[in-house]
C-alpha cells in the first residue's frame, strides 16, 4: 500500500488500485431484499406512474388551457385594441382613401374664399387636352371628386371602437395592393403637420355634409369643382406645386391667372384666353385688350424732343436769365 | 447500436420494458433489487434506507422507460441511476443539516475516528478476537468514513465487478480520476484500518 495516487494510471483494475483493502470488503455481506420487495416496488411503481399520468394530465391541460385562453383573449384584444397610428388610420379611412382629392380641396378657409371671390372658370383647356376654351365641351374629371365626396358622406370620420372593427374588417377585406396603397395614404398623411391634417379632416367633414357649423356644403363643393378646373389647365408638376400651397399662396395664384384686371371690363367673356386676348381685341375703356396695361407708358409715348437752341455768335454774350 | 440483448438478459428486459410489458418489468425487478439493496446497504449503512433508494431506483427506471437506448450497458445506466439517486439522497441530508435537521445518512459513521474504529474492532472484546460480524462492522465503518465518491467507487468496484471504464460512465467521471479515487480510497481505508490490521486477527 505504498503507491500514491500519481501511480494510478500503471494499475490495471480496480482491485489492484484498492490493495490489501480489496480483499477486506469480502467481509461485508451481500444484502438480501425481502421476499416482498419485487410486489410492493411494482404497486409503488404502478401507483406512481398513476398519480403521475394524472398529475401529467393535469400537468399540461392547465398549461395548455391557458395558453389556449391567453391566445384567444390575446386575439379579442388585439381586434379590439390597436395602435395610435392603426386607430389613427381607421378613424380617416374615408380622407385616407381619396387623400388626394381632399389635399387638392386644402381647407375649408380656402374653398370659402374663392366661393366668396366668385372666380371664373379657365379659359384653357385641361392640359394635355386638345382644343380650346370651353369647360363643356371637355368637361374635367370630376369623377374622383364625386367618388370622395360620396364616400366622406357615407362613413364619418373619427367613430366609435364599432366602426373601427367595421372598417379595419373591410380593410383586412381588400386587395393586397390597394391595402398597401392605403397603408402608404396613411403614412403620409401621418408625416403632414398637424395644423395641415386638421385642416384636411374639417375639409373631409365638410365635404361630406358631416360639418354642420361650416359654410354652405354646395357653395364649397362648387368651389373644389371650380379649383380642380383651374388646377386641370396647368401641367402635373406646376399641378403638384400648387397644392403644396397654403390658402393665402392658393388665392394668391388664382388671383394672378383668375382674377379679372382692373380697367379691363371685369370677367373675360366666352370664348376668350386670359392671357393671350385675340389681336386687336379691345376693352371697354377703348384700348385695345393685347396692348400694355393703361398705367405703363407706351414706348413711343415720351414726350417730343426740344428744339435745340442757337449758340451766340463770336463776340456777343448770351442774354442773362431773368 | 450495440447489441446486447443476446448477452446482457438485463437490456433484453429493458427493452420489453420499454414496451410496455409489465411482467418485464417484474423480472427485472427481481433481477436486480438484491444488487441495488446491497450497493444501497454498503453505502448508506442501513438497509431500510437501501431498499428505499432500490425501489426509488426501479422508479425513476420505469419513468425513464420510453428514452432508454440499448446503446451501452443496460447495468451501466443502472449504476447511473442509482450515483444519482444516492447523490439527491446526499444533497437531501445536506439540506436537512442546513436547516438543523439531524441526520443518520452515512453521516454520523462518517464521523468515526481512527480512534474510534480502533476501539469498535478490539476494545470492547479484551482478547481481541473479533469475529466475523465485527470484522464486518468495522470495514463497514472504515467504508462510511469515506467520501460519497469514493465509497460509490470503491461499491462498484467491489460488489459491481465495474470496470475503470463502467465506473467513470456510472459516475460521469474520466478514467484517471476513478484511478485516483480509488487510490485515495485505498489510502483512505488503510488509515481508517490500520489499527485493526495490525492488532487484528487476520
Amino acid at each position: 500500500m505504498s503507491d500514491s495516487p500519481a501511480n494510478a494510471a500503471a494499475v490495471e483494475t480496480p482491485a489492484e488500485a484498492l490493495g490489501a483493502a480489496w480483499d477486506l470488503l469480502d467481509v461485508l455481506p451481500a444484502a438480501a431484499a425481502p421476499a416482498t420487495m419485487t410486489s410492493t416496488t411494482v404497486e409503488m411503481v404502478a401507483a406512481s406512474a398513476r398519480g403521475r399520468g394524472r398529475d401529467a394530465y393535469a400537468g399540461w391541460l392547465v398549461p395548455f388551457a391557458t395558453v389556449v385562453a391567453a391566445f384567444l383573449v390575446g386575439m379579442l384584444a388585439g381586434r379590439t385594441t390597436m395602435s395610435d397610428a392603426e386607430r389613427a388610420m381607421l378613424d380617416n379611412l374615408p380622407l385616407i382613401e381619396h387623400l388626394d382629392v381632399v389635399r387638392e380641396a386644402g381647407s375649408v378657409e380656402f374653398l370659402s374664399q374663392v366661393a366668396r371671390r366668385n372666380y371664373p372658370p379657365p379659359r384653357r383647356p385641361p392640359f394635355g387636352r386638345p382644343g380650346e376654351g370651353g369647360g363643356d365641351t371637355n368637361p374635367p374629371p370630376y369623377q374622383a371628386l364625386d367618388e370622395a365626396v360620396a364616400a366622406l358622406a357615407a362613413a364619418p370620420l373619427g367613430g366609435d371602437s364599432g366602426s373601427a372593427a367595421v372598417r379595419r374588417e373591410s380593410l383586412e377585406a381588400r386587395p393586397e395592393e390597394e391595402r398597401r396603397r392605403l397603408i402608404d395614404a396613411a403614412a403620409e398623411f401621418g408625416r403632414l403637420p398637424s395644423t395641415r391634417r386638421r385642416e384636411l379632416v374639417q375639409v373631409a367633414r365638410a365635404l361630406g355634409g358631416r360639418d354642420g357649423t361650416g359654410p354652405d356644403r354646395d357653395e364649397l363643393l362648387a368651389a373644389a369643382r371650380l379649383w380642380h378646373q383651374w388646377l386641370a389647365t396647368r401641367d402635373p408638376a406646376e399641378r403638384k406645386g400648387v397644392i403644396e400651397l397654403e390658402t393665402a399662396e392658393r388665392l394668391e395664384w388664382l388671383d394672378r391667372y383668375a382674377s379679372p384686371r382692373p380697367g379691363r371690363g371685369g370677367p373675360f367673356r366666352e370664348g376668350q384666353f386670359r392671357n393671350f386676348p385675340p389681336p386687336g381685341e379691345r376693352g371697354p375703356d377703348g384700348r385695345p385688350l393685347d396692348g400694355p396695361p393703361p398705367d405703363r407708358p407706351r414706348f413711343n409715348d415720351r414726350p417730343p424732343p426740344e428744339p435745340p437752341r442757337r449758340s451766340p455768335p463770336p463776340g456777343e454774350m448770351p442774354p442773362r436769365p431773368r | 447500436m450495440m447489441t446486447n440483448t443476446a448477452v446482457d438478459p438485463s437490456t433484453a428486459l429493458m427493452l420489453r420494458v420499454r414496451d410496455g410489458d409489465a411482467v418485464a418489468f417484474e423480472e427485472l425487478v427481481a433481477l436486480w433489487q438484491d444488487r441495488l439493496v446491497t450497493l444501497f446497504r454498503h453505502h448508506t449503512g442501513d438497509h431500510a434506507l437501501a431498499e428505499d433508494l432500490a425501489q426509488e431506483v426501479f422508479l425513476r427506471v420505469y419513468r425513464a422507460r420510453a428514452t432508454y437506448k440499448p446503446t451501452a450497458k443496460f447495468t451501466t445506466w443502472v449504476h447511473t441511476i442509482a450515483n444519482n439517486v444516492s447523490s439527491d439522497l446526499r444533497q437531501r441530508a445536506y439540506r436537512r443539516k442546513e436547516r438543523g435537521v439531524p441526520t443518520n445518512v452515512s453521516a454520523s459513521s462518517s464521523a468515526l475516528g481512527l480512534e474510534h474504529l480502533a476501539v469498535a474492532a478490539s476494545g470492547l472484546r479484551p482478547a481481541r478476537q473479533a469475529d466475523r460480524s465485527e470484522l464486518c462492522d468495522v470495514v463497514q465503518d472504515a467504508i462510511a468514513s469515506l467520501a460519497d465518491n469514493q465509497r460509490m467507487a470503491v461499491l462498484l468496484a467491489k460488489f459491481e465487478h465495474c470496470s475503470y471504464e463502467e465506473i467513470a460512465a456510472a459516475m460521469g467521471l474520466t478514467v484517471p480520476a476513478v484511478k485516483s479515487l480509488l487510490f485515495r480510497a485505498r489510502d483512505q481505508l488503510r488509515e481508517k484500518l490500520e489499527a485493526y490490521e495490525r492488532e487484528g486477527t487476520r
